[in-house]
């Protein structure tokens, strides 16, 4: 197989950027962390004659603590992400997922707007961002706007980005009180694993100091086309009193909403039974971080196989 | 016509100055301009963990970094460990240990261990198989690689006691 060649542009501005975008068509590709471009061009999957780096603009790098939330340039690390003190504390289950990515070395190059554009049913930031509210700031030729998260997947590798346009930032609302957050996946190895499924929730308890659900949010990863929202969950459990009873109506409902297919990680039935599990999961966990317990279950358990245990 | 461009880098301390094609990836310019072939290529798509390299600190794929990417990082490879003659307390453990069998993993697994032991020096043994789990060896079953890893830490402990 011989080497695909390609010209390499490293702009350091957003305006020239999009720039050589517009002069470069279809024939251009971004290249943010390289851990998913690199290996598609290494396959032949795609051979794009130019490659536009990102990693020289500064804006795209930074993290931002903002009162209406907290801003992520779309090429911050996921080691950064893994380790970032405001989101460890903030959105613990965003960390959590970026620490189960790859590995270390592909955590240090690989970053989470990469993450969302490649744009895998599987892909490990999507269901933590999207239970968070997240917002796209994307920057293109003709303009700028914002996206709403579970707006950006069209498909597999298709996302609401034109020719032109490039992800800029990540921007996500403040947490409100009493609200918990989870992330469960489910993989083989522990390392370098790619989705079986995955789980995202997000639970705020209203202000009183019952177990009423002012709001509730669950993402599930690979068991669709896109990463998807559970509608049902929601139904089942905003304005609720939390029981284990009421967590398992909701978690079962999950199993006909999603659409899995079979490959070689697990089969449709399989991904079906552990959307069910995984969503529980993460639903009494994301409770307990609600009313400010310590008992959760950590993603050590569910890889050693507790999962298969009821609990 | 996809042309050459200057790229700088400072490999295991020596600034260097080449000419690379676009498509070149840091592990290309490590093994073939510059004869650096402690590197190793497994996968060439980061799944392996053999082309680890340090770039400024942090341990990347070497595979996976076009050399334009690493314009102005600072870079080491397995070669720039030992000082002299004196092998780094990591490599000596390493072979203390027996945690070397072929030899084709263990310049990834060093450096790999190398950024644990930077920014971690008491690892726990659960830390250390997550640092090196991005690092496959085909030989040895990793007990020993984790061993040299603990012994490695004791080692650089007590070096820096002795200060």
């Amino acid at each position: 197989m011989g080497v695909h060649r390609f010209e390499h542009h490293a702009p350091t501005t957003l305006e020239e950027v999009v720039k050589l975008l517009t002069e470069l068509g279809t024939e251009a590709k971004l290249l943010a962390g390289g851990t998913d471009l690199l290996v598609f061009i290494r396959h032949g999957r795609i051979a794009p004659k130019h490659i536009i780096e990102l990693s020289r603009v500064g804006e795209l790098t930074r993290i931002c603590e903002l009162e209406s939330g907290l801003i992520i340039g779309a090429c911050v690390k996921l080691r950064e992400i893994e380790r970032n003190s405001v989101i460890r504390r903030l959105y613990p289950h965003i960390s959590e997922a970026a620490s189960q990515v790859g590995s270390v070395q592909i955590r240090n190059l690989a970053t989470i707007g990469g993450n969302l554009c490649t744009a895998s049913p599987a892909g490990d930031m999507i269901p933590t961002l999207m239970v968070s509210g997240a917002l796209l700031h994307i920057v293109g030729a003709s303009g700028e706007r914002m996206v709403r998260i579970e707006e950006f997947f069209k498909g597999p590798g298709e996302t609401a980005l034109c020719a032109t346009d490039v992800l800029v930032s990540i921007q996500l609302p403040p947490p409100k009180p009493r609200t918990g957050w989870a992330f469960f996946k489910l993989g083989v190895r522990g390392a370098m694993d790619i989705s079986i499924v995955s789980v995202a929730a997000k639970l705020t308890l209203s202000e009183s100091t019952s177990d009423i659900v002012s709001e509730v949010k669950v993402a599930l990863g690979s068991v669709a086309p896109v990463v998807m929202l559970s509608h049902s969950v929601e139904k089942l459990l905003t304005g609720k009193r939390i029981t284990d009873s009421l967590i398992e109506e909701a978690a079962h409902s999950v199993m006909n909403e999603v659409k899995p297919i079979s490959d070689h990680r697990a089969s449709a039935q399989y991904r079906r039974l552990m959307a069910a599990v995984l969503t529980k999961r993460a639903l009494k966990t994301a409770f307990h971080r609600a009313v400010g317990e310590q008992q959760q279950l950590t993603q050590l358990e569910v890889n050693q196989g507790s999962v298969f245990n009821g609990g | 016509m996809v042309g050459t461009k200057r790229v700088r880098l400072r490999v295991n301390g020596d600034e260097r100055e080449l000419e690379v094609q676009p498509y070149e990836r840091l592990i290309d310019v490590l093994r073939y301009r510059l004869g650096l072939t402690g590197t190793k290529e497994g996968c060439s798509t980061g799944d392996c963990g053999a082309c680890s390299v340090l770039m400024d600190g942090k341990l990347v794929p070497s595979c996976l970094v076009l050399a334009l990417s690493a314009d102005g990082r600072d870079i080491v490879t397995i070669e720039g460990l030992s000082s002299g003659d004196e092998l780094h307390p990591i490599q000596q453990a390493f072979i203390e240990c027996g945690a070397v069998q072929c030899g084709f993993c263990t310049p990834g697994m060093i450096l790999a261990a190398k950024a644990l032991l930077d920014e971690n020096p008491n690892p726990t043994l659960e830390e250390i198989k997550q640092a090196l789990s991005g690092n496959l060896c085909r030989c040895t079953g990793y007990v020993k690689i984790f061993e040299a890893v603990q012994a490695a830490a004791a080692k650089l402990k007590l070096s820096c006691g002795e200060l």
